[in-house]
């Protein structure tokens, strides 16, 4: 026998052998999970075109909306801050509750707290000759209100004209460096909850 | 290929049905081992997996893609395995001459434990031409194209490692063998 036939032969048994050799199911099943894992997708590839674009813009038009209302929001809370701080950062307090302004708020059994009735210095005059004319307190806007059982006091201060503006009252913008004396009304929080113009009016 | 790289699960196990077996016996060729022909496998369809972009049609067939992975990974297997150096025989055994059957005293299970044995104590140089030309039936420009090598060295190669074959053959009549992934 052909050496080169014996080694056919032999190599014809060894294949035939081979032939029934293969991976175990185990490496497939290892294989499909990395498979998946490499090619896993978000949930909104899974969809149709058409869905996609909806789904797509139903996102768009509600972070609009969204942006929308919080800027509106915010523009409110603008308001809220123009009141508040310009008056708590300008104002000065000059004196006390002058006899004849009674508070509108609730007198409490701490004397201390208490607003002081008493005869007072007359003010500081914006002309020589004029008498100020008392008003009734308006609520400053988005303040939070005072209850029966809050305490606070009247605080004689100073506004600009800028404040006064910014609290919805017509000035002239002639004069808006210039200063007018009004009552604060100040919860027990320190927030202004009122204030009234301490207009002067001229001597007959 | 293209379909698995773009996600398509169905052709990626397409493609490896079709074609595992042949990785498989190739790697089971090349170690005499089970354990490294399931390891070697599922690298080189994990391969597949991972980086898709390396197949390039116009540098060869899919099947010398994946032998040429299995190649690699099954010749660094047996280095980091290797346990026996290689006594290369220098005569060169006449293929055409006519001699003695050596393995018709041995029954067939012997017999192809005694090729299996041969076949792993060739150098991996000759080893490889025969276990994808003799056993894996492939032509010899495939095999020059998993190799990469022209197919004058794959028809020489193969010659010299036949011959071997059948020295070694010779050498386990004589009773004595061993077992083991050889490099």
């Amino acid at each position: 026998m052909k050496n080169s036939d014996q080694i056919e032969s032999a190599l014809k048994l060894l294949r035939e052998e081979n032939g029934r050799q293969q991976a175990p199911h185990s490496v497939e099943i290892r294989l499909r999970a990395a498979f998946q894992e490499k090619h896993a997708q978000p949930w909104y590839r899974s969809l149709h075109w058409p869905l996609r674009i909806a789904a797509f813009a139903s996102a768009a038009l509600l972070c609009v909306a969204l942006y929308s209302w919080q800027t509106g929001t915010n523009r409110g809370d603008d308001k809220i801050s123009a009141v508040v701080p310009p008056i708590q950062a300008e104002s000065k307090p000059v004196r006390t509750v002058p006899k004849t302004a009674p508070p509108t708020i609730a007198r409490t059994a701490r004397k201390s707290r208490k607003p002081r009735l008493r005869p007072t210095p007359p003010p500081t005059p914006v002309m020589a000759t004029a008498r100020p004319a008392i008003e009734e307190f308006v609520a400053i806007p988005y303040a939070p209100p005072l209850t029966a059982h809050d305490r606070g006091e009247v605080i004689r201060v100073g506004l600009s004209r800028h404040s006064i503006r910014s609290l919805g009252i017509p000035t002239n913008p002639e004069r808006f460096l210039e200063r007018v004396p009004a009552d604060l009304l100040v919860g027990e929080d320190g927030i202004p909850r009122g204030f009234r113009l301490i207009r002067t009016t001229e001597p007959r | 290929m293209r379909r698995s790289a773009k996600g398509d699960e169905s052709a990626f196990t397409d493609l490896y049905r079709r074609r595992q077996q042949a990785v498989y016996r190739f790697a089971l060729g090349m170690s005499g081992r089970s354990d490294v022909a399931e390891e070697v496998t599922q690298d080189v369809f994990l391969s597949v997996i991972r980086q898709p972009g390396r197949f390039d049609e116009s540098r060869g067939t899919v099947q010398s893609f994946l032998f040429g992975i299995a190649r690699n990974l099954v010749l660094r297997h047996c280095e980091r395995d290797r346990r026996d150096v290689f006594l290369q025989d220098d005569r060169d055994v006449d293929l055409e001459a006519d001699t003695p059957d050596v393995l018709a005293s041995l029954a067939t299970q012997q017999t192809v434990a005694a090729v299996r044995e041969a076949v792993l104590r060739l150098p991996p140089s000759y080893r490889e031409v025969v276990v994808l030309c003799d056993l894996e039936e492939m032509s010899y420009a495939a095999a020059a194209e998993v190799l990469g090598v022209p197919v004058g060295t794959v028809r020489s190669r193969l010659n010299r490692g036949r011959g071997l074959l059948l020295e070694k053959l010779r050498w386990y009549e004589g009773g004595r063998f061993s077992v083991g992934c050889s490099a």
